[in-house]
């Protein structure tokens, strides 16, 4: 293909400039897409967050910083930050702590265990707005499974209903993030798992270490750059989440399940205050970008790691 | 002490453990199915009554003959299939060289790249429905 090319002589010219520039043209698809789709809109939110902006009227008038002191010190949107910091870290602890069982569960030798491991992997892949359908019918506060199963087994009197109370409401929610979150954390671990090499194993059973000690002294410490990256990532997912929020609670009741940005969303599209709506959703990209910056340094040095073995 | 003879106790932990784990996942599904199989009278009969009392598929037959569910998942195959289609077009490329050049600015470059894995479609959707919509993106549908 090149010297084709380079034996026509009237395109040498462009030969020298596509193999100097060719490498970034593989990549100029990619990047016109994401800045499109990502880049674009998160700079324009950024920017119309500093404005009094109402899609319907012709005028955008800046005003600073004003709408962030007031989403700062609106106590409903005090209340969503709460709730999500609630929502991404109670969720997260759940699906890692499982994620890690499962992962060590499916890494050891059964019968088959390739069925299972496919089998355990279905909530993953089920859509959000399935899961929401599938556990609103179980968790029902008259018709549920749940609250039948809790009454016959004698552990309440009365059915719960789970997702109109308060105290209930987002915990409800939480089980559904669970539920689909735990598969993530066990596959991806499971990998890791997978890579610790056998003779290290062997050679700490040799030195006389238990199963507990080897795990906890060789397997952990190999897969905690996986840990962490999975964990960073999946912080990031279930903080900006709120699919479930809409299908279920739509926020309510009185906020309890209002993350940020739902909170967010309902300023854009049912108070039409885009302005507003913006600086919330600058608030959260904040927040996150700790843990993005935080992602891609494990990122980068798990890539060095990789490199030296 | 002969080892067929002892119980196998880590066994049957392991079985106890990877049962409770299937039961908590695959349960929501096993439940939607026996209800979607229920006579519509019997999802709100209290108590809770765990089997159909009389198997149906009336809830399928309404589903194909009172609702559009057939257009639903052409929709559904249609979404998914350019989606699928496009993203291989656009990260191909771009796996190839980032694989087989070194240039300036890589880090930055993937840095990037991974960075837009942390935006999710609904966020950008907000972001961008106003202008697809001025640009005409919106109106495409699967009417035929």
């Amino acid at each position: 293909m090149k010297e084709t090319l380079q034996s026509r002589g009237s395109t040498a010219v462009r030969t020298r400039f596509f193999k100097r520039y060719g490498k970034y043209l593989y990549l100029l698809p990619a990047a016109v897409w994401i800045v499109g789709v990502v880049g674009y809109p998160v700079t324009r939110a950024f920017f119309f967050s500093f404005f009094d902006y109402n899609p319907l009227r012709a005028d955008r008038t800046f005003v600073g910083l004003e709408n962030y002191v007031r989403i700062l010190q609106d106590p409903v949107f005090q209340k969503a930050m709460i709730n999500s910091a609630i929502w991404t870290f109670g969720c997260v602890f759940f699906q890692v702590v499982f994620g890690l069982i499962g992962a060590v569960l499916l890494n050891q030798r059964f019968r088959g265990r390739g069925g299972i491991r496919g089998l355990t992997l279905i909530p993953w892949a089920t859509p959000s707005v399935l899961a929401a359908m599938m556990w609103m019918w179980i968790l029902d506060g008259n018709y549920g499974l749940l609250n039948d199963v809790l009454k016959r087994t004698g552990i309440i009197e009365l059915p719960i209903p789970w997702f109109s109370q308060t105290t209930t409401a987002l915990p409800a929610l939480m089980l559904i993030d669970v539920w689909q979150g735990i598969p993530f954390f066990a596959v991806m671990l499971l990998a890791a798992l997978q890579q610790v090499p056998g003779d290290l194993l062997e050679a700490a059973k040799l030195d006389g270490a238990g199963p507990w000690k080897i795990f906890w002294s060789v397997v952990f410490p190999l897969i905690t750059p996986t840990l962490l990256i999975t964990t960073v990532l999946r912080i990031v997912w279930t903080a900006s989440y709120m699919d479930l929020m809409m299908v279920v609670t739509q926020g309510g009741p009185a906020y309890a399940t209002l993350p940020i940005p739902l909170s967010a969303y309902y300023t854009a599209y049912s108070e039409l205050a885009f302005g507003e709506a913006m600086a919330k959703a600058t608030v959260q990209a904040l927040l996150l970008l700790l843990f993005v910056l935080v992602y891609l340094r494990l990122f980068r040095r798990r890539g060095a790691v990789d490199d030296v073995q | 002490m002969t080892s067929n003879k002892r119980i196998p106790w880590s066994r049957i932990a392991l079985w106890t453990l990877l049962a409770v784990w299937l039961a908590f996942a695959l349960g929501p599904y096993v439940w939607m199915l026996l209800t979607s199989l229920k006579d519509r009278a019997e999802l709100f009969t209290m108590p809770v009554r765990y089997l159909p009392q009389k198997w149906t598929l009336e809830s399928y037959k309404a589903l194909l003959g009172q609702t559009d569910f057939l257009r639903f998942m052409r929709n559904s195959l249609v979404v998914a299939g350019s989606t699928m289609i496009t993203t291989l077009l656009l990260a191909i490329p771009a796996g190839v060289t980032l694989s087989r050049h070194e240039y300036r600015g890589k880090p930055v470059i993937l840095s990037l790249l991974i960075s837009s894995h942390f935006s999710r479609p609904s966020s950008s959707c907000s972001g961008c429905i106003r202008s697809c919509g001025k640009w005409g993106f919106c109106k495409i549908s699967w009417d035929s």
